[in-house]
């Protein structure tokens, strides 16, 4: 079967898991019953007493109407943008403001760990397959052991300390992005407001479009902690499949016959053995990105990062239903799309798949 | 020349297959051995072992006061550095001795990650037992319902437990079991497929042992060995995962709990001003995870049949 | 180039030099278990053109000698000992110095291996590998790279070995003009031609470079004589664009060493496909002309498929495809029927004698059955537990065979029209090669052994072509024992 057809197949597969996914948000965030979401509007100090208020909210929400057409009420609200609201000690707002403002920051730093960890950990994974017990080999072991060993956070930790005792660079600080001091820098801002810059949310590329590229370079040092951390973390397991996956590869026959067919060296590796080894990889990277979720949300928080799993660890602290919903959202969207991702990648590397 | 059924009987050479496969435990264990990295996890874990049952039975012999609580000094509150004897680790806030701390947490973080796996793996290894057994119908809704857990992941998945029913360490527990069955049973789904058609499963079948009496005497012990393997790896994996969800605050239940995701999060805040606080935590989960994935490694390569001829 | 291809074998079969000289060849493999000899002392010849076949039982190295030849020995096995010639070319050269084998205790060796040695040795093997000697595998299930299309696969042997036959082609058909292909086509029409009489009449009309091509289309079975016609007048058709000519004309002139600017331009994916990318589309072409030549069935659009869509038969016949390309001088082809079933076998054999009349390469063919040796083999080595034990013509080697294994071997076959109540065997099993029987390896099985047998047999010529490793014919005579 050609690519299209597999993609588009794909694409059209994703329809009931969204909806799905929705099925499961609805589940939690109406669970704890009524009094739970009523809870959360009631204004005790209004001059309407309780049990009225509790009534115009039961009749507005629909409480009161069975579930499925509360689903239904709830999913109409839902694609509208309408996800709640939270209150967290870093921020309180919809739900909706809520992942506008923390969620490119989140995604800065995935999409450059997993960049860094293809360009470092895939060749990396190569060549120490190929030079197998040499000392690139040994060094990358360990160093890969060492990684999907320790604990990121704590890793995390030891890193700023190191960073902020030894006042070897100051700009490593660990102070949440947006600047140095939020005054000096970014505060006298125009583009910059709430926590929010304009135009793409994206401070990075927001500094450039305003030419400040001082911000820029400020941005960029707070990103260096948290990517290193979060890169390593992720590079160990994929540098550890890759290496097995391809000394795998390189035992079977058609690496031999390539070699008969008098193609160097060079050759023969990258392009006949490579492909294929990185098709046990590209299996492995749904469950890769499900980790990538989790560490999100646990250097964010050595950090004081603002991303979202920042604002997760906020929420499940104080309690915040809002929070909770966004967050499982955010989790749900990402990683839905990310395997849609995968698997369209599966399916250009391995053609035995589009069948 | 035609063997006898009384000569089989008379032959002192008979083996049982306990006694062989004793042999073969022995057999893994001296391939284990030749390795260095695998003795290096075998020791640490032996070790860890020793520490959390000796914290468990006789605390004291470690120099442990209380094996199931912190005790806070609220005049000394503010973290102390490392100081022989009597505080090798130093202390942390609120003025816990950290020694004693991290020993009774390594008691306690071994034990529920332990039970978290074996949980896990008890009730995936049946259930994908099961299903490669029975086959037809069944097998397809039990795979299908595995793999549907197996799509989630942990971490947004715990969170939602967590605020369906409350954060305590129990919750966690139950949260991460749920997460992590559905691996076992993939395993010992393919398994128990291909140990399906070995002759010793038609002789059993065929003597009249029932389905259930066939998968917990004969099919079961057979899968079991990359299961275990898979549990040892999982084991520092489970440790680590269960540390960074108390550390982001799933545990609110009893803080004085010695648990050293807790600790690490307690010294949250000192870390910079004291870093042994939670350097020792740290380690105390780092060199486990070292141990049990050596020793996992050391396993898996040990009883790959290429390396046993 | 074939011209002197055909006339260098003629040169050769003249001066009967072989083309492929084993000589004292030793093979070990270090394992976890101990030294593996896999091949003790075996020393042949093929001549140019020849089939040669070895025969053994599974495990008597018959599969691993083939892959020293091609210098694909597995990682763990070394050359210890022993030269291999081919073309005048020492194979083996400088490969002591590739390897180290380090005694440890238990009689126990550690290998330990040369890198940069290794490297530079199999630089000069890939100059022969898939252009002098290409090898036909076992196991075409998985011979062949999952993720790479059939076509790209063939196409690659030539983008690596024949790139100026490529170019020749493009540069020849561009030059073709339609009276030139006239002449072709009104000569073809009026008579059949044979190919050296079309030969001619391309180079007369300068277009030599295109005769493979041409006489593709003359030999196709599937379209009819109009048709060809049509197609061959149709090449002048086939131009490439001006830029690319250039391009080609300039990498003929300088010899495959592009300048820069060509070379980066080249990186380029756009202005790649005005460059090489002709190149690459001709090797296509040629492809599409190999896969017919092998039988395959809808050859265009086996190109596109990938290996998992084809059958077994079909593989193989891509193997072959891919073996035949550069037109090698010795085909090493290893069991390439014991994968298939029986008809397909029978398919496969007959194209290879096909391919062997047409392009007159010499074939090593490996089999363990002596039924498919007989239907292809000139001559016929056989191999026990490492050893070479008898030597000889296809008939000889039937009509008389004088080793007893050979003996033991002939005698297994159940034949037709003899009535038997148990099948013939040999007593015993194969030895085990990490201490296998001092001096002659079958002695332990053998009905004539007796106590000269526990030194290494020597070499004796019975007759022409005809030699066993015996020590029942020490004086090239049967010796009685008593």
């Amino acid at each position: 079967m050609k690519l299209r057809y597999y993609i588009a197949r794909r694409l059209i597969l994703l329809i009931p898991t969204l909806l799905g996914l929705t099925l499961i948000i609805f589940t939690v965030s109406h669970v704890g019953g009524n009094q739970r979401l009523l809870g959360e509007y009631i204004n005790t100090h209004s001059k309407i007493p309780v049990s009225v208020q509790e009534q115009l909210l039961a009749e507005r929400f629909h409480l009161n109407d069975p579930l499925v057409v509360q689903y239904f009420y709830w999913l109409a609200a839902f694609v509208q943008g309408n996800w709640g609201y939270t209150q967290t000690s870093i921020y309180s707002g919809t739900v909706l403001d809520a992942i506008k403002l923390f969620f490119p920051n989140t995604l800065i730093l995935a999409v450059l760990a997993s960049i860094l960890t293809g360009l470092i950990g895939i060749p990396l994974g190569v060549w120490s397959a190929v030079r197998k017990d040499s000392v690139l080999d040994q060094t990358t072991r360990v160093v890969s052991f060492v990684g999907y060993s320790v604990p990121l956070y704590w890793l995390a930790l030891l890193l700023i300390i190191v960073f902020s005792t030894s006042d070897v660079c100051s700009c490593l600080s660990i102070l949440p992005i947006g600047g140095t001091a939020t005054v000096s820098l970014i505060g006298g801002v125009d583009w910059y407001s709430g926590g929010i810059s304009n135009p793409t949310h994206v401070l990075l590329i927001d500094s450039v479009i305003h030419g400040r590229f001082d911000i820029l370079e400020d941005a960029l040092m707070h990103l260096v902690l948290p990517v290193v951390t979060l890169t390593y973390g992720v590079m160990a397991s994929v540098l550890r499949v890759m290496r097995s996956s391809m000394q795998d590869t390189l035992s079977q026959d058609y690496i031999r016959t390539a070699r008969a067919k008098g193609l160097d060296e060079k050759t023969v590796i990258n392009v006949h053995a490579r492909r294929n080894a990185l098709i046990p990889v590209a299996t492995l990277l749904g469950y890769t990105i499900a980790w990538l979720l989790g560490g999100v949300v646990l250097v964010e928080s050595v950090f004081n990062y603002l991303g979202i799993g920042y604002w997760t660890t906020q929420a499940i602290l104080n309690g915040d239903v809002g929070g909770i919903m966004g967050a499982t959202v955010i989790f749900g969207l990402t990683f839905i799309f990310a395997n849609l991702a995968v698997d369209i990648a599966y399916g250009f590397l391995d053609p035995r798949i589009r069948h | 020349m035609i063997v006898g059924l009384r000569d089989i009987h008379e032959r002192k050479d008979t083996k049982t297959p306990l006694s062989a496969r004793l042999r073969e435990y022995r057999l893994t264990l001296k391939i284990l051995l030749e390795s260095p990295s695998s003795t290096a996890g075998l020791v640490i874990v032996l070790a860890y072992a020793a520490v959390a049952v000796i914290d468990f039975t006789y605390p004291s012999l470690i120099g442990v006061q209380n094996a199931y609580s912190l005790v806070p000094d609220f005049m000394n509150s503010v973290p102390t550095p490392p100081v022989w004897p009597t505080h090798p680790f130093g202390t942390t806030f609120p003025g816990v001795d950290l020694y004693q701390a991290v020993m009774s947490a390594i008691r306690v973080d071994l034990w529920y990650s332990l039970l978290i796996v074996l949980a896990g793996a008890a009730a995936g290894t049946v259930v994908g037992v099961f299903a490669a057994y029975v086959g037809g119908y069944v097998d397809e809704v039990l795979m299908r319902f595995t793999d549907i857990f197996l799509s989630v992941p942990y971490l947004p998945f715990a969170i939602a437990v967590a605020f369906v029913l409350g954060r305590a360490l129990d919750n966690i527990s139950l949260a991460l079991v749920i997460v992590w069955w559905p691996l076992y049973s993939r395993y010992a789904y393919g398994q128990a497929l291909s140990l399906k058609e070995n002759a010793y499963v038609e002789a059993a079948r065929a003597s009249g042992v029932g389905t259930w009496g066939i998968i917990f005497r004969h099919v079961i012990p057979n899968v079991l060995t990359p299961i275990f393997v898979q549990i040892s790896l999982d084991l520092g994996t489970v440790v680590q995962v269960f540390a960074a969800m108390t550390f982001i605050g799933f545990a609110s239940g009893n803080p004085l709990l010695p648990e050293l995701g807790t600790l690490i999060s307690n010294g949250f805040q000192y870390a910079v001003a004291a870093p042994w606080v939670i350097f020792f935590p740290g380690v105390a989960i780092l060199i486990f995870a070292i141990g049990m994935n050596l020793l996992g490694d050391g396993l898996r390569d040990a009883l790959d049949p290429r390396s046993r001829t | 180039m074939r011209l002197t291809q055909e006339a260098e074998l003629d040169l050769e079969k003249q001066t009967s030099e072989p083309l492929l000289r084993v000589d004292g060849l030793r093979v070990s493999f270090i394992t976890r278990a101990g030294r593996i000899q896999a091949i003790d002392d075996v020393s042949f010849e093929v001549k140019a053109g020849e089939t040669f076949g070895l025969v053994g039982e599974t495990g008597c190295g018959k599969s691993q000698t083939a892959l020293a030849v091609m210098r694909l020995t597995p990682e763990a096995g070394v050359i210890e000992r022993g030269e291999i010639w081919f073309s005048g070319t020492n194979v083996t050269e400088n490969i002591a110095k590739e390897f180290k084998l380090i005694p440890k205790k238990n009689n126990r060796v550690k290998l330990k291996r040369n890198k940069s040695m290794l490297k530079r040795l199999d630089q000069k093997i890939n100059q022969l590998r898939g252009k002098e000697m290409c090898m036909i595998f076992q196991e075409p299930m998985t011979s062949l790279n999952p993720v790479y299309t059939v076509g790209r696969q063939v196409s690659e042997i030539m983008l690596r070995h024949s790139v100026d036959m490529l170019v020749d082609r493009i540069i020849a058909r561009n030059a073709a003009t339609e009276e030139k292909l006239k002449t072709i086509t009104d000569a073809a029409s009026r008579q059949e031609l044979s190919q050296p009489e079309l030969r001619k009449i391309l180079e007369e009309t300068g277009l030599k470079e295109l005769e493979d091509q041409i006489w593709f289309i003359l030999s196709r079975k599937d379209i009819g004589a109009t048709q060809k016609i049509r197609t061959i007048s149709n090449l002048a058709q086939h131009k490439v664009k001006s830029t690319t000519l250039a391009f080609l004309i300039r990498l003929k002139k300088s010899k495959g060493q592009l300048p820069v600017e060509y070379r980066v331009l080249n990186k380029i994916p756009i202005a790649r496909r005005w460059l090489s990318g002709a190149i690459e589309k001709e090797a296509l072409e040629v492809s599409y002309e190999l896969l017919s030549l092998v039988n395959m069935p809808n050859a265009e659009n086996v190109l596109r498929q990938y290996p998992h869509e084809l059958s077994g038969g079909m593989r193989q016949r891509v193997m072959i495809a891919m073996a035949i390309a550069t037109r090698p001088k010795l085909i090493i082809a290893d069991e390439p029927t014991s994968a298939l079933d029986v008809t397909v076998q029978a398919q496969i054999l007959e194209l290879l004698r096909e391919l062997k009349r047409t392009f007159n390469s010499a074939i090593l063919f490996i089999s363990h059955d002596l039924g498919v040796i007989s239907e292809i083999c000139d001559r016929v080595g056989v191999m026990y537990a490492g050893n070479l034990v008898e030597v000889a013509r296809l008939d000889q080697l039937f009509a008389d065979p004088k080793h007893p294994y050979t003996q033991g071997l002939f005698a297994s076959i159940p034949k037709y029209g003899e009535k038997r109540e148990l099948l013939q065997t040999i007593e015993g099993t194969v030895p085990d090669l990490i201490d296998p029987p001092k001096g002659c390896r079958f002695r332990t099985r053998c009905p004539r052994v007796h106590e000269k047998c526990s030194n290494v047999p020597p070499w004796s010529e019975i007759s022409r072509d005809h030699g066993v490793s015996c020590w029942l014919y020490e004086d090239g005579e049967k010796h009685v024992n008593q």
